[in-house]
């Protein structure tokens, strides 16, 4: 409905005109403008109001509205009249209730035009949005759709170069054909020209080695002045007919019997390095067992499959191990159970790893919440230790299975048996050396103290016979004495002196003697010798003896003088006992040793006993 | 190192005897024999004409003397001077002359390769061995002039094998050396075979063709062939082969500078070695050779098995010292155009225990390899130059002196 409000000088014209106008433009601009001339304005009312009615035409107004209002279905504004004639009184009432039903209308109807204002403004601006976005999923449409283009384009070309490069490829790889063939064709015609000169070749030298041949020269011969023996020293045996097979077949037998030794030593090689695989793989496989094994103490619901086949494992293995003098051989199914457990158990251990590192990074991103879980360091230095064990363990196997081999071995030739005979018994042997050698030892002690005894009772016996000595020459003298004055007693004084004096005035009497006798005596320690050795012999009935005795030692003595100068030297001045423990080899010289002999045969005896002493 | 006074040499001709007692050498027409720790002259000999080859008897009695020029052979006793042996190849000609194993027998190998005459010192048999082949055992050859690969011994002396050529084909023939009876005679296939060589126990024959096709086929001392190899096709192929002390290994050296180790129990290659001509892996220890003077030329000597030997230019005093890695080596591009060309690993050198393999490659100018019989020290001789290298056998570690030798 249009705006009553707003009116010109010509009614119903404008009226029309602005129902039209609000009808046809919801701009907002506009509709505020009917919003705010909506609001009866005080300026403009009287001037509005008064445009309609004047004084004048109260009675048409009157009318126009009655019309108005009844063709619009509101009550009359008239009271009922009576008869037709008569002017209509208004009736108030009446045009009091139009007004206010008009009231209520414009109300409403102020109210409906709002309304479908604000929905007009919301479609209004839902339409711009949709055109907005019309227009804008319009250019995006336009963008790909020419991206696709663009893209088509490239692929086009890509596929292009594709095929391209395909077909060089194939140029390519024609021509290496092509070529190849050439070399192949060219080759074959080498060959042939190359077999045809040799065939020629070989005329020729066919030719030459007849004319060579022909020529029967006296001059290809060999000139050798004796003919030398074989290296081996065989004799050349005659090739007579029936031999001839004989020797074929001789070589024959020793070709393969050398072919036969090589392959059997090789073989013999690949069963041993065989054999000592399997032990590894063996052993890899218990120590893995192992590793895993400790595993099923840990309450894990995910180790129950694992610890559920390693028992089954184990038990399998229990039965297998005492059929482990049968791995020795190398069947087939031997072989593959070995290498199917071996990989079943790498997979448990695979998986197991794989398990525990899945922890460990689980354990990174939650943090250390789970006590069982072991630390990361604790488990690599866990591993590695096992890993270190696991390799002394091999290492070591290997070895000792290496010793045993090389003692089982069989095929060992006789001195390597012989050597290893007596093997086992080889600390019985060193302790049997220690008693020995412990033996030897006593046996020295013994020998040094028989030794010893035997000098005292040489000692003993030659004092024993020095005082027999005595007591005969006492009692000579006695007789003698008795008797007559004999010049021999200025000898035997001089003698007897040599006894009772002291070592001083004796070595100056020894000098002389041997000086006497021989006056070439080399060094002083000698006659010291000789003085010592004076005194333990019996001086006088053997005087003659004694000088003898004195010239051979002497002599000997001049020949070790070299020996025995060192010890002699230190002790000069010891008592007699010592001279026993001088290394005489004196007697042990054998040119002279029988003429020593009747006069030192103690010494000898001395020396001789000396002797075993000497290393 | 102390080193004696000059003697005379010609042609290169100078060996120690098989118990290392003596050394033999020879001066235009005489054999000087000088006993060899004194140097002092234990025999003097003399021949008809100039000597072209001498070899010691395996027992160490005799030594031959081959007169190419003139197609004799003399051979002079040790033990009794005064015995004398010559045989005349006459108008058929001496090519190359060898003793047998046995070290009664001499092998001569006319012209042309026409026969082998087999000449017993101890019978007054002759033997004639046709269709020889004329093998050549490869750039080492050229020192050794005319030696002939085509003839084998076992190491214990048992058996010989012979490389021949018939109708165009070629064949090994295995002889008994006792009896010099015909044990073995079979067909190879190859194009051309270029060399035989016994494995040292004598059990397997390794056969290998030309360079122009890589080729190694293993035979068994019964003829049978136990297996080929064949790394690559159409390039030069083989250029050096070497058995191992133990019979395990067979190291095949190749015109493109590796060198392939096959194993005995399989034939197939176990590893391969290059020789890169840059050095990065630090593992390698390169020694390098430091020169006082200004060089002419850098040398460098890497040690660690097996890498490649560089000869060092002349300089008056030099020592080693650890280069740092990355090392790159200095090579020289030969004439690829020509036939025989001086690249690939021309020389292979097992240690004695095993444990190393010394290679040559390229154009190196190191023209022998020789271990020391306890392998740890490896001497290399180059053209003017003797160099001792010493390996600490605990890591492999060398350390090498470098020494002027007096070059003859």
């Amino acid at each position: 409905m249009g705006d009553w409000m707003t009116v010109t000088d010509s009614e119903n014209k404008n009226i029309s005109q602005y129902t039209s106008e609000t009808k046809m433009s919801p701009s907002s601009l506009y509709s505020q403008q009917v919003l705010c001339s909506s609001i009866p304005l005080s300026k403009n009312v009287h001037s509005f109001f008064s445009a309609f009615c004047t004084e004048e035409n109260i009675e048409q107004s009157i009318a126009y509205l009655d019309q108005e209002l009844t063709t619009f279905g509101f009550p009359s504004l008239y009271e009922e009249s009576k008869g037709k004639e008569t002017k209509r009184e208004l009736n108030i009432v009446a045009v009091l209730n139009c007004m206010n039903e008009l009231l209520v209308l414009q109300r409403k109807n102020l109210l409906a035009q709002e309304n479908v204002e604000t929905q007009n403004l919301k479609l209004g601006s839902d339409m711009d949005h949709l055109q907005n976005c019309y227009a804008k999923l319009k250019e995006q449409l336009e963008n790909s759709r020419r991206e696709m283009i663009g893209l088509q384009e490239r692929d086009r070309q890509l596929q292009c170069k594709n095929r391209n490069l395909h077909q060089l490829l194939k140029n390519e790889k024609d021509e290496v054909q092509k070529l190849q063939n050439i070399i192949a064709s060219r080759a074959t015609q080498y060959n042939h020209d190359m077999k045809r000169k040799e065939r020629e070749y070989n005329k020729l030298k066919e030719r030459l080695h007849q004319l060579v041949m022909n020529k029967k020269d006296k001059k290809i011969a060999m000139e050798v002045l004796n003919y030398v023996g074989r290296a081996d020293g065989k004799r050349g045996s005659w090739r007579t007919g029936k031999t001839e097979a004989s020797f074929f077949l001789r070589n024959e037998d020793e070709m393969y019997k050398i072919l036969l030794n090589d392959y059997e030593y090789r073989q013999k090689q690949i069963l041993m390095e065989n054999a000592e695989l399997k032990k590894v793989l063996q052993q890899m496989k218990k120590e893995m067992i192992s590793l895993l094994s400790p595993q099923k103490q840990k309450p894990r619901e995910r180790a129950d499959d694992s610890t559920g086949t390693v028992i089954s494992d184990v038990e399998e293995d229990a039965g297998e191990l005492s059929r482990e003098s049968m791995w020795d051989l190398s069947c087939e199914t031997v072989r593959e159970q070995l290498t199917n457990s071996i990989r079943k158990q790498w997979r448990i251990l695979k998986s197991h790893v794989e398990k525990l590192d899945n922890q460990v990074s689980k354990v990174h991103l939650e943090g250390f919440s789970d006590e069982d879980m072991i630390s990361r360091q604790d488990h690599e230095q866990e591993t590695e230790k096992l890993e270190l064990e696991i390799q002394h363990c091999k290492e070591m196997i290997k070895t000792q299975q290496q010793l045993l081999q090389q003692q089982l071995a069989t095929a060992c030739d006789d001195d390597t048996t012989s050597l290893l005979r007596d093997c086992y018994l080889l600390e019985e042997k060193e302790r049997l050396k220690e008693e020995w050698s412990l033996f030897k030892e006593q046996k020295k002690n013994f020998e040094k103290e028989r030794r010893s005894f035997t000098e005292a009772a040489i000692r003993l016996g030659l004092e024993r016979k020095a005082f027999e000595e005595e007591r005969a020459s006492w009692l000579k003298q006695q007789f003698l004495n008795m008797t007559t004055f004999d010049h021999q007693n200025s000898e035997n004084v001089k003698l007897f002196s040599a006894f009772s004096g002291s070592s001083d005035r004796d070595n100056p009497t020894a000098h002389s003697r041997p000086r006497q006798k021989k006056p070439h005596s080399v060094s002083d320690g000698s006659p010291v010798c000789t003085s010592k050795l004076a005194r333990s012999l019996p001086a006088s009935p053997s005087t003659s003896d004694f000088c003898q005795t004195r010239s051979c030692v002497s002599e000997h003595s001049g020949s070790v003088s070299a020996l025995n100068v060192t010890p002699e030297e230190s002790r000069p001045s010891q008592a007699g006992r010592e001279c026993a423990d001088q290394k005489w080899s004196v007697a042990s010289r054998p040119g002279s040793q029988e003429g020593c002999r009747s006069g030192c045969s103690l010494t000898y005896t001395n020396s001789h006993v000396e002797k075993d002493d000497l290393p | 190192m102390n080193f004696s006074e000059v003697f005379k040499l010609s042609s290169l001709l100078c060996k120690f005897s098989p118990d290392g007692k003596y050394l033999a050498s020879c001066v235009q027409y005489r054999l000087v024999v000088r006993d060899a720790n004194t140097l002092q002259v234990v025999q003097l000999y003399t021949c008809l004409d100039q000597i072209q080859h001498i070899e010691w008897s395996a027992d160490s009695l005799f030594i031959l003397c081959a007169l190419y020029k003139r197609g004799l052979v003399q051979v002079w006793s040790l033990e009794q001077p005064e015995w004398h042996c010559k045989i005349d190849e006459g108008s058929a000609g001496l090519v190359a002359s060898c003793w047998s194993p046995d070290g009664r027998h001499i092998l001569n190998t006319t012209e042309f390769h026409l026969r082998i005459t087999v000449w017993s010192l101890c019978t007054k048999s002759v033997s004639y061995i046709k269709y020889p082949k004329a093998c050549q055992q490869g750039e080492l050859a050229k020192a050794a002039q005319k030696f002939l690969k085509s003839l084998a011994f076992t190491r214990d002396g048992r058996y010989l094998a012979l490389a021949e050529r018939r109708d165009c084909r070629d064949y090994v023939s295995i002889f008994v050396c006792s009896d010099w009876q015909l044990l073995r005679h079979f067909d190879t296939d190859t194009q051309d075979l270029a060399g035989i060589e016994w494995a040292p126990n004598g059990c397997v024959l390794a056969a290998w063709d030309s360079c122009l096709e890589y080729k190694v086929l293993l035979y068994s001392l019964d003829g049978r062939l136990l297996s080929t190899y064949c790394a690559y096709e159409w390039s030069l192929g083989i250029k050096s082969v070497a058995w191992s002390p133990s019979s395990q290994f067979l190291a095949v050296g190749s015109y493109d500078g590796k060198v392939r180790v096959l194993n005995h129990v399989t034939w197939k290659m176990i590893t391969e070695f290059g020789h890169p001509a840059t050095i990065n892996n630090p593992k390698i220890v390169v020694y390098k050779e430091a020169e006082k003077s200004p060089p002419l030329g850098l040398g460098h000597l890497a040690f660690l098995p097996p890498r490649a030997v560089a000869g060092p230019l002349s300089s008056p005093e030099s020592k080693y010292e650890i280069a740092e890695v990355p090392v790159s080596l200095q090579t020289l591009k030969p004439a690829a155009d020509r036939a025989n060309p001086r690249i690939g690993v021309g020389a292979l050198a097992f240690s004695p225990d095993n444990y190393f393999l010394a290679t040559r490659n390229g154009d190196f100018q190191v023209l022998s390899l020789c271990w020391h019989l306890s392998g740890d020290s490896l001497a290399l001789l180059g053209k003017d130059h003797f160099c001792l290298c010493f390996l600490e056998t605990e890591e492999g570690v060398g350390t090498a002196s470098g020494q002027r030798g007096d070059h003859t």
